[in-house]
């Protein structure tokens, strides 16, 4: 039975520890954001920043607006909780994780068709450079997301952790999309759809210890 | 479940005649009609498990009200707008506390502790249990309080928080050897009080047993169905609240509170024709 006792003791309990308010919240999150742009826009400049190769400017402009588009719809989507604090359904989540990297895949490829010789193969480059930059893009914003996120989500930690992870990827990918000349199905599938799926199975493998609500944390 | 004090749903509080031509309810609703207090249609199909034990302080202060009254003259009372107060009531302490307001946790505890520890304790049918699991759920609430969404709904969220807290204490304990179950936590039941309305003491054990008959029932139950059916009928939760929770769709959470619905009548419908 709820006895007064209890209540003091959770009223006390709550007072010993500090929480922070929502605007006290702002600087931090604020100082994250910033940090999950920045950085990958350094690290991209110290591997070399963008590279046209043989690409026109026009095929560069359409590609980069296409996966900017599916990465922001990928992170709001993941990050986002809508109007309630348990956030996206697991199947929401789960769908994230699909279409993302499969949209990104639809677009590039739409886009390189129609130029010729952009989707030649690329013997010299299979993707493993490509697969690399993702994961190293992505690193930071993926740890800032998931910082923001810590510990709160009761339901579904693991659908959550992939879909953060595959959108750190589809943000990634955008910058990598504006280094990389190639447009090879093979290696769009090695070099830049798959990190993100290796991201999302990371953010899933450590959503349910990092994202979710556990005792005695 | 059965209220041994205010009668079954559908007989009356002194288990008289039930008005023949009353609307079959539907279950799956978090109050289904006829409304607690008065006589309506019979049957199981109208059933409101409202154990005593389920009891929020509205309903005990209602219940304080109408024993001073002559039963016949005992007003409908929605318990479901009591509940709604509270909601509100919880809403709108989080968000003061979200914005910093520190004494509104006091009136945050006061919405959300009485059925959060009533399903804690149905849970794992143990007090002290239930009693940190409460603290523990009101301490991540304090945590989050800056990640509150302004206008979210605080109450899914709170027993979302409890249920995961409760099944991750089931799954550490089972890491000492000890045979729990999920949901049940494995432990003998805790005498659960029940009001005592100056009723004759066979009608309360009888009230009483049939609550005890669909606890039991209950367990029988799939994890899934029971924990789904809990959620909407004794804990008051929407079917979207109840699927948010348990991390499934509504059409799923529906299914799984019928199913339990059904299983329930198919097994206690005799029990319940007797009283």
């Amino acid at each position: 039975m709820l006895t007064p006792e209890l209540k003091q003791r959770v009223l006390a309990a709550a007072a010993s520890e500090a929480s922070l308010t929502r605007r006290q919240r702002v600087v931090g999150t604020a100082t994250r954001a910033v940090s999950a742009v920045a950085v990958p826009l350094l690290l991209f400049a110290l591997v070399g920043g963008p590279g046209l190769g043989p690409r026109p400017l026009g095929l560069v402009a359409m590609t980069a607006l296409g996966t900017s588009m599916i990465a922001a719809w990928a992170l709001f989507e993941a990050f986002g909780r809508g109007p309630s604090m348990l956030g996206r359904s697991r199947g929401r989540l789960l769908w994230i994780a699909v279409l993302a990297p499969l949209a990104f895949l639809i677009w590039k490829v739409a886009a390189s068709s129609g130029v010729p010789h952009m989707m030649d193969p690329w013997p010299a480059r299979p993707g493993l450079r490509c697969f690399g930059v993702t994961a190293l893009l992505a690193a930071w914003p993926l740890v800032a997301l998931a910082w923001e996120r810590w510990g709160s989500d009761p339901v579904h930690p693991r659908a959550l952790g992939l879909a953060l992870g595959v959108g750190a990827g589809a943000a990634a990918a955008v910058l990598v999309d504006l280094w990389c000349p190639v447009g090879h199905v093979p290696h769009l599938l090695a070099g830049h759809v798959a990190p993100m799926l290796l991201l999302g199975g990371l953010g899933a493998l450590v959503g349910a210890r990092v994202l979710g609500v556990r005792a005695g944390d | 479940m059965a209220s041994p004090a205010m009668g079954i749903a559908g007989t009356g509080p002194r288990g008289g005649a039930a008005e023949p031509t009353a609307p079959k309810p539907d279950p799956l609703k978090p109050n289904p009609r006829p409304r607690v207090l008065q006589g309506g249609a019979s049957g199981l199909s109208s059933l409101r498990l409202t154990h005593p034990s389920t009891w929020l302080p509205a309903d005990m202060a209602r219940w304080d009200e109408t024993r001073s009254r002559p039963r016949e003259q005992a007003p409908a009372m929605p318990l479901d707008e009591a509940r709604d107060l509270e909601r509100e009531r919880a809403n709108a302490a989080m968000e003061r506390y979200a914005r910093g307001e520190d004494r509104a946790f006091s009136e945050l505890y006061d919405a959300l502790a009485p059925r959060l520890h009533q399903y804690l304790l149905r849970a794992s049918r143990d007090p002290t249990r239930a009693d940190d699991l409460l603290q523990q759920t009101m301490l991540r609430i304090h945590h989050a309080r800056g990640r509150f969404i302004p206008g979210a709904e605080v109450l899914p969220w709170a027993f979302a928080i409890a249920r995961r807290l409760f099944i991750d204490s089931i799954r550490r304990r089972k890491n000492e050897n000890r045979t729990v179950s999920l949901e049940t936590g494995g432990h003998e039941a805790s005498p659960v009080e029940v009001a005592d309305d100056g009723r004759p003491a066979d009608e309360l054990i009888d009230s009483r047993r049939l609550g005890n008959a669909i606890d039991a029932q209950l367990e029988r139950l799939p994890e899934i169905h029971r924990a789904a059916f809990e959620l909407i009928q004794k804990d008051g939760l929407s079917i979207r609240e109840a699927a948010a929770v348990l991390g499934a769709t509504p059409g799923a959470v529906k299914l799984r509170a019928h199913r339990a619905y059904v299983a329930l009548r198919l097994a206690l419908g005799d029990l319940v024709d007797r009283h």
